[in-house]
């Protein structure tokens, strides 16, 4: 089903709309689709569309906040097995196309405050940011019921992609003062590039990128969320509020449990994709915070590989009264892994409908619900 | 307070300069090599640990924690041979082949060196073959193999494989970690360990060299 902006953002602040909200957010893995070809399945199937999926209609404003580097992707070396490139932000990467879909960084071009002063000019703020052309179109996109989406760097994410994980965990140590400098650059320019676009087409969900947990944990904790993060997030989401925003989504795979109230407390009120792999646990996470924010995600790819039993338990466990009734998105907690049948993702499909009460798969649909 | 006591603090705040400092003040002070290692360095490195295996702690903590060792251990290495002090054990570590994820592995290295393990640090997208020849080269106790990826963490089985078939099997602990990786996994495959994080992964590693 096609949800209107009006029912999303209903749903999303804990409104019941007479309706579950089923979804997959990101779709199938690299590989999966030639195992689900192979098994038999059909080309509606392998794009999503056949399971008449819930998905609400959307739109990126036309502006970008992040870095405009001006520098043109290079391809160095181009196998089949992997693909050695330059990336936009003159960072030399490496994709191993058999196992992985986004190249990682063999470089950062940060190493000192220097580098950083040298490269600023990628994220201060410009007209060219903005395509002004495209801002009709978009506003009558959402007179329709479209959701608008507004993109800005993330807080933990972007110094990441400048400097590496490591160097950023140090410099929070050694050198706050570049981190603080990064992020308030950025929240400069995004609220200057939304100043600009959204007092023509209103904002509704302002969203932003982090990934910053692994199984055992987020990298960073609380400390450094309130102090670095928090400030850069706050200043952003009370401009987004002022143009409408009612929604502030955070992506971030991994365990954040113990940075949960730092982003909550920074503006944060929808939390996705909550891998349970990882230790995320959308029951209990419902137990504790009751209807202050909202989960997307929350059921466990991984149990799609195993027996139907163990899906059945899966979803009897995650659809309960604590999770029904507005504020979750039901959906698995990533992309759909290799390994899982065609046969146990139609059933997943059909008995999560029947769980959620919604009726028998009626129509085609899909689009991705990953914001 | 003693001047162990203070590079153990000194450390677990990071102070990567004052732990120097004091670690060559405790050497000039004529205390034996061992005891600075042990009860300075290595007691602050698995304080640090305990708290971060307890998320009181995280990783930038652990990062600048581990660099204040660093500049410690720098100083003693020198000394170390001449006064007999062994590593607990040896250990080669390395993402599995196809991936380029490190961060994991380098916290499970450094909390192996925080315990006083001796650790071969074979890098990223690291072939099984690798890992089992510098296994028998170095004369490792231990493999830790990491993975990020639900497609790179098949190279594990091939590592168990490897390792079989050139008759290390049952002189060698293969120890597994990562994000898609689990116990069950782990038995499925034959390694030998799972641990969810990397103090836990220290703390496996220290029993298997004792």
């Amino acid at each position: 089903m096609i949800w209107t902006r009006e029912q999303y953002i209903a749903h999303c602040n804990f409104e019941f709309t007479g309706r579950e909200m089923f979804c997959e957010l990101f779709g199938p893995l690299l590989q999966l689709e030639e195992e689900w070809r192979q098994q038999g399945a059909s080309e509606k199937e392998i794009a999503m569309t056949a399971f008449d999926w819930d998905y609400v209609l959307k739109t990126g404003l036309p502006c970008r906040t992040g870095a405009v580097t001006g520098l043109k992707p290079i391809i160095l070396e181009d196998t089949p097995d992997h693909t050695l490139s330059i990336d936009n932000m003159g960072r030399k990467s490496l994709l191993h196309k058999k196992a992985a879909t986004i190249p990682l960084p063999l470089e950062y071009p940060v190493k000192t405050a220097d580098d950083w002063l040298k490269i600023k000019h990628w994220y201060t703020f410009d007209e060219s940011r903005i395509d002004y052309g495209a801002i009709e179109s978009r506003k009558a996109l959402r007179d329709k019921g479209y959701l608008t989406l507004f993109s800005f760097p993330g807080g933990f994410d972007e110094p990441r992609q400048l400097l590496g994980e490591e160097e950023l965990c140090i410099a929070y140590y050694e050198d706050p003062e570049l981190i603080q400098d990064m992020l308030e650059t950025m929240a400069d320019t995004a609220i200057k590039v939304m100043e600009r676009v959204c007092d023509k087409v209103p904002l509704d969900n302002l969203c932003v990128h982090e990934d910053l947990a692994g199984k055992s944990g987020p990298l960073i904790g609380p400390a450094q969320v309130n102090e670095f993060v928090a400030p850069y997030y706050k200043k952003v989401w009370e401009a987004a509020k002022s143009f409408g925003a009612k929604i502030f989504s955070q992506d971030s795979d991994g365990n954040i449990e113990p940075v949960i109230d730092a982003f909550y407390d920074a503006g944060v009120n929808l939390f996705y994709p909550f891998e349970p792999a990882a230790g995320m646990d959308m029951v209990k996470t419902k137990q504790k915070y009751g209807k202050k924010f909202c989960i997307k995600g929350g059921i466990d790819k991984h149990v799609l590989r195993k027996e139907k039993e163990d899906i059945r338990k899966e979803l009897e466990y995650k659809i309960c009264d604590i999770t029904k009734g507005g504020g979750t998105i039901f959906a698995l907690d990533h992309r759909i892994p290799n390994g899982v049948s065609i046969e146990n993702y139609r059933y997943y499909v059909n008995l999560g409908r029947e769980m959620l009460g919604l009726p028998p798969i009626q129509g085609e649909g899909w689009q991705r619900m990953a914001f | 307070m003693s001047i162990l006591v203070e590079i153990s603090e000194n450390l677990q705040r990071g102070k990567a300069k004052v732990v120097k400092e004091l670690v060559q003040q405790a050497i000039d002070q004529g205390i034996p090599v061992e005891q600075i290692l042990n009860e300075g360095l290595l007691s602050g490195m698995s304080i640090i640990g305990e708290k971060f295996k307890n998320n009181e702690v995280y990783v930038p903590e652990v990062l600048v924690a581990a660099r204040a060792m660093n500049q410690g251990t720098q100083l003693l290495k020198p000394l170390m041979a001449a006064a007999g002090v062994k590593a607990v054990g040896k250990v080669c570590i390395g993402t599995v082949q196809g991936d380029l994820h490190d961060i994991g592995k380098n916290l499970v290295k450094m909390m192996l060196e925080g315990k006083g393990l001796e650790v071969v640090d074979l890098g990223t997208d690291v072939s099984a073959e690798t890992f089992v020849n510098t296994a028998i080269e170095q004369n490792c106790q231990i493999i830790c193999c990491s993975a990020l990826l639900t497609t790179t963490m098949n190279v594990m089985e091939d590592v168990v494989k490897k390792a079989t078939e050139a008759g290390i099997r049952d002189k060698v602990t293969i120890m597994i970690g990562g994000a898609p990786v689990s116990d069950d996994y782990c038995k499925k495959i034959g390694a030998d360990i799972y641990t969810s994080d990397a103090a836990s992964a220290a703390d496996a590693a220290v029993n298997v060299c004792s």
